[in-house]
């Protein structure tokens, strides 16, 4: 196997290369969802859960179940509050504790060991240098030098009295309860009877719950993958050429993703290497523009090799139209500075619901995700 | 070629790269200079909360404590260039960063982009941050 020595200066498709074609593909880091097909088990390092049907995979069934009961019990405490869904709580509990994954949660939704954030004493800790008086002389946070964020939606003490409810009729409000404190969360993010189903209003809630631009671009990132995670594609109204390519696509579900790998005519070993060393030499699978070099080969279309100039072919579909604007067997790009195409670094394709099929990074197989679980969204290319 | 997400600061180089070949620059040097400075600190401040009382009118209120949303430790600038943005008077510094949120995701890749107007104080051009929308 050849190595190729890469220079860092040809960026996305130049449409020089020689030898072999130019590599692609990313996504985030972060477990990405899939409804609508089985992850690999994490023994293949991208800590996918199984999905159990009508559950979103990645949030363990037991926290699901208590964000879907805060939801129908929220309407009781704050009456006037408007488009609350399971989502909403599903993107912060992510955030805030990635869903309590990793303790036991018991059947009354009690969570152990309890989750306790940093100490937030001014010393430092995570970043914090301001002092926060102790409220609750421990009883929630086991502490009285402070407070620390505790449970899975990481309430500080003070907060939690203004908000805290028993969820579960055991005669306590518990923060470190799964049922209890999602109702809390819903209770605080519906503040005096927002409309949550207004962007502007559900950025408003999330924003009070921490405030940091950032936080609720992360948030809401969540938020929105979990909502397209939660419907399955819909592909009975998809036919002809369209249904052609996005049945390739999906029949390679679970191939591996390899740095520089995939064809016209399916799977094969990479290249060595991406800038941090991965090789694709001993992989045989696609990287996200071979994936879908293959799919739209099996209808009689030659795409070129790289990601960006892919972005070159068909109509382009602007990025300032948003994601609504894709149809089922569009191309999907994404780019560090969305807009400027050359810094196109990924590719997939969209089937619908809000999903792409994909091959998104070394270490992950092909899969379904969000088309919000990459940033830069950078438009579409449509060519049937 | 563009590295794939995840491959650490092994990739920055080539996403900085990437943003220069395609986004020329259009401000002179000590604009530019001026801008990044500002637009990573008052990005690490939004995400970190260290820092926020050097920018009160971005961050009201700021004295009273926060946690922050993403870890200070784990929180990184990629790449990061600043342009004009339409006008002489207006700029933008877009970034890409990483960053570990309270749940432990890791995330990097993140994109932001920051918007300033260009004012005159004392005959000095300051560029002053826009609020966040």
């Amino acid at each position: 196997m050849r190595r190729v020595r890469r220079r860092l200066g040809r960026w996305g498709c130049i449409g020089v290369v020689v030898l072999l074609s130019a590599v692609c593909c990313a996504a985030p880091v972060s477990n990405a969802i899939s409804a609508y097909v089985a992850l690999q088990s994490a023994a293949n390092g991208d800590g996918g859960a199984v999905v159990d049907g009508g559950t979103a995979a990645g949030i363990p069934p037991r926290m699901l179940a208590a964000y879907k009961k805060a939801v129908q019990q929220v309407g009781k405490q704050v009456p006037r509050c408007r488009g609350m869904r399971w989502p909403i709580l599903a993107g912060i509990a992510k955030v805030e504790s990635n869903h309590a994954i990793g303790r036991a949660v018991s059947a009354g939704g009690d969570i152990r060991p309890k989750i306790y954030g940093v100490l937030l004493n001014g010393s430092g800790a995570g970043g914090n240098t301001t002092v926060f008086p102790d409220t609750d002389n421990g009883r929630f946070d086991g502490t009285a030098s402070g407070e620390r964020a505790v449970g899975p939606f990481q309430f500080l003490p003070s907060t939690w009295e203004g908000v805290g409810q028993d969820a579960g009729s055991d005669g306590t409000a518990d923060p470190h309860n799964a049922d209890d404190a999602a109702l809390g969360a819903a209770i605080y993010l519906c503040g005096d009877g927002r409309d949550l189903s207004q962007r502007s209003q559900l950025k408003a809630a999330i924003f009070q719950y921490n405030r940091s631009s950032e936080y609720v671009v992360n948030v809401l990132s969540w938020i929105d993958q979990y909502a397209a995670a939660a419907k399955s594609p819909d592909l009975k109204d998809v036919s002809g050429t369209v249904r052609t390519v996005i049945d390739a696509a999906l029949s390679q579900r679970g191939v591996p993703y390899s740095w520089g790998g995939g064809n016209a005519s399916g799977p094969s070993y990479g290249i060595c290497c991406s800038p941090s060393g991965k090789s694709g030499t001993a992989t045989k699978g696609f990287d996200c523009s071979g994936l879908t070099t293959y799919a739209y080969a099996k209808a009689g279309i030659r795409l070129p090799r790289t990601a960006a100039a892919q972005a070159g072919v068909g109509r382009r579909i602007p990025a300032s139209s948003g994601t609504s604007a894709l149809e089922p067997g569009d191309l999907v790009f994404y780019a560090y500075a969305p807009g400027r195409d050359s810094t196109i670094y990924h590719v997939g394709i969209y089937v619908g619901g809000g999903q792409m099929v994909n091959a998104p990074r070394p270490g992950t197989v092909v899969r379904l995700d969000p088309v919000d679980a990459m940033s830069g969204y950078a438009g579409g290319a449509r060519l049937l | 070629m563009l590295p794939p997400k995840g491959e650490g600061t092994a990739g920055d180089q080539a996403i900085q790269k990437a943003l220069e070949a395609a986004w020329p620059a259009d401000l002179s040097v000590s604009d530019e200079r001026q801008l990044l400075a500002a637009g990573r600190a008052l990005l690490r401040a939004d995400a970190t909360g260290t820092g926020r009382g050097k920018w009160p009118e971005v961050f009201p209120g700021s004295n009273r404590g926060l946690a922050p949303a993403f870890s200070t430790a784990r929180f990184r600038i990629q790449a990061a260039i600043a342009r004009r943005d339409g006008r002489p008077d207006r700029a933008v510094v877009h970034l890409v960063w990483a960053g570990t949120d309270r749940g432990g995701t890791y995330t990097d890749g993140r994109i932001t982009d920051l918007y300033f107007t260009r004012t005159s104080q004392e005959g000095a051009s300051v560029w002053v941050p826009q609020p966040r929308t």
